[in-house]
């Protein structure tokens, strides 16, 4: 699936990721090809996930995500005020 | 007649002041395609966001806060400038900076909260105090709507003055937003092929993904009120970027003409400067062979 980061300021991520686990506000989730279309709340906390075999983990102040329909996610990161 | 000495001088002087402009034009240059830069990366998530949001309007009958109109008793004002001069005619066209806080002081408007310092490319967590205060305020109820005067970077020489409403949030505010955050000409304008097929590709793909049934976690209504805020801190942090490019772009034109003016000055100033010596040399000559004539009686 497609998965693309973004902050306001820049793009944290974009490309094919096999797997994505990630803190949403009813718990962790793993989200995997063929989701259903999702639109929920990130938690603070470490995202994950496994792009062309290696996992790499990105620390996220909050966000939304959105699982699209066309096998895509969607993650718009909330930039804490420092 | 001047003399020759005082001429030198002041063409030194304006060979200086062309040095330093010159310096400036280069700099605006560089500051002015960074500060683009800038704005054109922040583009994703303005585009992602407005998606997500108006998926979300569909869904959901309850605006927060945030999006409702209400009637306008006090409206604030947020007026971004340039901190520094030397833009030509930028901080007359407009009035976040030290120079609209001294300008509304001294007209004696009462200003609640003033910000700059914001440096040549303003990141967000310097624009972020900006925003926190307008949705603060807007929340509080201590002002009904928020309307922004900024300067909106069109192309590299041509800026406009703007005026634009920012709270209560509206789809089509957002929309604009989006749409103006690449500018028409240059380096980062999207406008060069045929755009119009793949807008239609686009929004027939939109209007699928609204048919879908998504699942909300936790409701549409929840999301929403956490979604807006973002967008308007971006959309704040966007005015300032886009005016900083603007004034960049500004003073880089500013100081374009000022060297023309000098290096044109210059020209003017050498050849006074050399009729000034010839006529000196001819004035000297006639004395020479004045005097040497008188001798030779």
């Amino acid at each position: 699936m497609k998965l693309s980061i973004y902050s306001i300021q820049n793009t944290l991520f974009e490309g094919e990721v096999e797997r994505l686990t990630l803190p949403t506000s009813t718990g962790e989730i793993t989200v995997l090809d063929g989701h259903i279309p999702l639109i929920s709340l990130v938690n603070p906390g470490n995202i994950s996930y496994t792009h062309s075999g290696t996992e790499k983990s990105l620390k996220l102040d909050g966000g939304v995500l959105e699982v699209r329909p066309e096998n895509e996610a969607v993650i718009l990161a909330l930039e804490k005020q420092s | 007649m001047t003399s020759t000495k005082s001429i030198k001088q002041r063409i030194k002087s304006v060979k200086n002041t062309s040095q330093i402009t010159k310096a400036m034009e280069v700099v605006s240059a560089t500051k002015m395609r960074k500060s683009q830069g800038f704005a054109v990366s922040a583009r994703p998530y303005a585009a992602a966001s407005l998606e997500l949001m108006k998926n979300l309007l569909i869904r959901t009958p309850s605006l927060p806060p945030l999006l409702q109109a209400r009637p306008v008793r006090t409206s604030a004002l947020l007026v971004v400038t340039s901190d520094k001069g030397l833009a030509g005619a930028f901080n007359t066209l407009i009035t976040v900076g030290k120079k609209s806080r001294d300008f509304l002081e001294r007209r004696g408007h009462p200003i609640q909260d003033s910000f700059w310092g914001f440096g040549d490319y303003s990141t967000l967590e310097q624009t972020l105090p900006v925003a926190e205060t307008l949705l603060d305020g807007y929340l509080l109820g201590a002002f009904d709507e928020v309307e922004a005067v900024y300067t909106n970077f069109r192309t590299t020489l041509l800026q406009e003055a703007m005026l634009k409403r920012i709270l209560p949030v509206t789809k089509e505010g957002i929309e604009e937003m989006v749409k103006g955050i690449l500018p028409e000409r240059g380096r980062y304008s999207i406008f060069g092929g045929d755009t119009s097929e793949k807008t239609d590709e686009y929004s027939s793909s939109l209007s699928r993904r609204y048919n879908y049934e998504y699942k909300f976690e936790p409701s549409p209504a929840e999301i929403l009120s956490e979604l807006v805020p973002q967008l308007l801190r971006m959309h704040v942090h966007h005015l300032i970027l886009e005016s900083n490019a603007s004034e960049h772009s500004a003073r880089m034109v500013a100081m374009k003409s000022a060297s023309d003016n000098a290096r044109e000055l210059i020209t003017d100033l050498t050849l006074e400067f050399n009729k000034a010596r010839q006529a000196n040399i001819t004035r000297e000559l006639t004395e020479i062979t004045a005097g040497a004539e008188v001798l030779a009686q």
